[in-house]
Formats: C-alpha cells, structure tokens, sequence
C-alpha cells in the first residue's frame, strides 16, 4: 500500500482547480487550506516518514481531500445558484451555529441524483484533525455539506425543494438523531434486517420533516410529482406514507414519529417545529408577473410552497392561455427574483442599521 | 461498482485506531482525554447509570462501538480502571 498515486491525482487535479473564482472567500480559504494540509502529507510520504500502520488514516484524509476539492470545482461563481444555497444557509443555522460549515454542491448528470454525502460527520472531522495535530500538521478549519443535484435542475425551484430534504439527512448525521431514535426504541439495536429497513425509514422520515418545517409540503408536492411506484423499499417508505406523514405534521397533529424524534431532539436542545409563514397564495404576486414582496426568513422559506400551488393551480386565469413552458419559466425566474430581492434588502439593512 | 463502499464502521475505524496507537505511544494526552471520557460514558451505559441514546455526540460512534463490545472493558465494569492494556485491546478490537 503506497500514497503515490494518490498523491499524483490529488496534486493534478489542485493545479486544475488553482484558477478557480470561488463564490466566498470561505470556499477560497478552504482550498489553501487543504493545500497546505495535502503539501505536509506529501513531504512526509516523499521523507518516507509515514509508517505502515497510519498510512490507512493518511489514505482516508488524501481521499477526504480530494472528494472536498470535487466539491469546491462546483462552488464556483455561475455554478450553484446563490438563491437556493442562501436559503438553506438560513436553515442551517437554526441548526448549528458553526460559521466553519459550508454549504457545497456537486452537479451530477444524473436526472435523480439528489442526496447528502454522509461523510463526515463531527466525530469524523474532528478526529481527523486530532490525528493531524499528533503529526503537527495544522488542521482543516472548514467542513463541507455535501449535497449532489442533477445539472438539469440546479436552477429550477420547484425542483430544488429536495435540498432541503437533503440539509435534513446532514442535520440528522450530524446529531445522530435517528440513530438515537433507534437505540431508545430498542436498546439492544441488533442489525436484523427489519431493524435496518426502520433505521433507513427513520431517517427519510426525518428528512422530510425537517423539510417540512421550513417549506410546508413542497417537498411532498415534488415528491409526488417524481413518483412512478408507490412501493416500499429497504432504503425509503412508500411514497404515500412519506406524505401521509409530512400532511399531518404541517397539520399539528400527534404523531408518534415526531413524538419520538423530539424526544431526542429536546436532549440536544433543539425541536421539530412549524418554521413557515404562511401566505395565501391567492393573493400571490406572482399572479400579476411580480415577484413576491417577502418580509421574514419565515416567509422565505414558505416561497417555494406559493411556487408550487401556482404551478398546479390551473384555474386561476392570470397564466391561462400562457403556454406551460413559459408558466415554468416565468415561476422560476420570479421566484429567483423574490429570494434575490430579500437578501439583498436585508444586506442593506443590515449595513444601514 | 468497481469499489465497495466504506461503511460507517470503516470510516472510523482506522482513524479510532491510530489514535489509540498515538495514546500508547503517550503522544497526545487531549486526545487521550476525549478518548477516556468515551470509555468512561461507554462504562455508564453498561453499568445502566446513562441511556444510551444520550451519549454525547462527539464521540457518539466510538462509545457505541465500546458498548457492543463491552467484553473489551473488562468483566466487572464497576471495578474498571483504564491503563495502557485498555487501548490495546480496544484497538485490536476496532482491527477485528
């Protein structure tokens, strides 16, 4: 076992990177980061300083690297689309108040690739930098949120309501909540099959609430527009019971699953709760070809909740006689404008106050 | 697929174990003492003192992989006193 060719890969694919526009100055502080981290590990392995033992954790910390630096090549300028990473910022930190956490996109030219990459979580990261502090190697400040959506749809609102399904899964590996769920249900938690598929569900289950929480039942509605089979798998429930769920959470109803989930939650001090503002979306502007005039982050979240009952709204007559194509067109862009205008009013606030 | 995937498991297991060997080697005592909190919380569950669903969240994955293998932390958990063997064992396990 040997970190050269590892090294060769990581150092090419850095001197393609190295012209990158990054869209912050947090995306460009990592990348030199993990240069100088990637530079030190690369000395030690020329020095032949690096025993046989610990080259497994040099590996798995090169690999780390290397899936990071994917990550920021898509965090460039012009690549992920400002608006739907500001709006899942703000969630995240009802979450984790941690300025160290950035929010990265991987564009995949899969139609259906939506999800988290579960790696790392903190007990991870911070290990790695343990082990790189007892090699005084300095450490990794950032960590990235991983998260992959298909290219097709990274500027497309209704669609990207499955990111906030995706900050779900992070939020849940970060705290280890379904897992928790798991052990208090069943203390002993043996890997049996059954056991297994519950833990898989648990965790869709809470990623949908967690969406829910933030964008009413837009998910649910995207959910039910991608669906082909009802069918339960090992790794997710049936469609159906994903909605039937989120329905009645937005509902206020008792249900068991949200019951047991902030039983946990409450031990780490946080809840699953209503985090909307609801707006009638009747009375949308978007009816009359305007943006949206939105007052609170309640309110911002809730955007993509008017998006989606516009679009399945085919009665009002403000887009009757409009060809459907520019329907979805001009829903995006108005939504796209109605998040820009919010954070950009609020930054001046901000620097007015 | 050309790779299997790592598992939760293997992801930490290899950095869980050259921590340890950097502890043996007395190299890193703030290290040491995250880890001995984790034995130490991984002891409570087993002696029934704490539930499991609240072991703290930063060394959430170790302390649970002590707990399924509470035979490492000797055969009178109330009588349990961490020395060099005790990371020694606990890495040979995580090697397992």
């Amino acid at each position: 076992m040997s970190l050269n060719l590892l090294i060769n890969q990581i150092e090419e694919q850095f001197s393609s990177s190295r012209s990158n526009v990054y869209s912050d100055k947090k995306r460009e502080k990592h990348f030199l980061n993990i240069y100088e981290v990637f530079s030190t590990i690369k000395e030690l392995s020329k020095s032949g300083s690096i025993s046989i033992p610990e080259l497994p954790t040099f590996k798995q910390i090169l690999q780390y690297i290397i899936s990071d630096l994917q990550y920021l090549d898509s965090s460039t300028l012009n690549v992920i689309p400002f608006e739907i990473v500001s709006c899942l910022e703000l969630a995240l930190k009802d979450w984790i108040d941690d300025d160290n956490l950035i929010l990265s996109t991987h564009l995949s030219n899969d139609y259906n690739d939506f999800y988290f990459l579960p790696n790392p979580n903190r007990e991870y990261f911070n290990k790695i930098n343990s082990f790189l502090s007892t090699k005084s190697i300095i450490k990794i400040s950032y960590r990235l949120i991983k998260i992959s959506l298909p290219k097709l749809l990274c500027r497309d609102y209704l669609s990207t309501v499955a990111l906030y399904h995706e900050l779900g899964h992070f939020i849940d590996f970060e705290y280890n909540i379904s897992n928790r769920v798991m052990l208090k249900k069943h203390p002993s938690f043996p890997p049996t099959p059954a056991l297994v598929q519950k833990f898989n569900h648990l965790q869709e289950y809470f990623a949908d609430l967690f969406a829910a929480q933030y964008i009413s039942d837009a998910s649910n509605q995207y959910l039910e527009d991608r669906m082909i089979a009802d069918i339960v798998s090992d790794s997710h429930p049936k469609t159906s019971e994903r909605i039937g769920v989120v329905a009645k959470f937005i509902n206020n109803e008792n249900l068991e699953i949200v019951n047991d989930f902030n039983e946990v939650l409450t031990s780490l001090g946080k809840q699953l709760k209503i985090r909307f503002e609801e707006k009638d979306s009747n009375t949308s502007n978007f009816y009359n070809f305007i943006p949206e005039v939105i007052e609170n982050d309640e309110q911002l979240h809730y955007i993509y909740k008017t998006g989606w009952s516009i679009w399945k709204n085919t009665v009002n007559p403000s887009f009757l006689g409009i060809p459907e194509r520019q329907k979805y067109q001009m829903l995006n862009n108005l939504i796209e404008k109605s998040i820009s205008s919010y954070f950009l009013l609020k930054n001046w606030n901000n620097i007015t106050k | 697929m050309y790779l299997t995937k790592l598992d939760n498991n293997q992801t930490f297991t290899s950095i869980y174990r050259s921590l340890l060997t950097e502890i043996i080697a007395g190299n890193n005592d703030s290290v040491k003492d995250e880890i001995d909190q984790a034995i130490y919380e991984a002891i409570s569950v087993i002696l029934g003192e704490k539930e499991a669903y609240l072991i703290d969240n930063k060394h959430f994955y170790f302390t649970n992989f002590l707990i399924s293998h509470k035979d490492i932390l000797d055969s009178d958990p109330s009588n349990f006193s961490i020395t060099k063997e005790t990371y020694k064992d606990i890495a040979l396990a995580l090697n397992a």
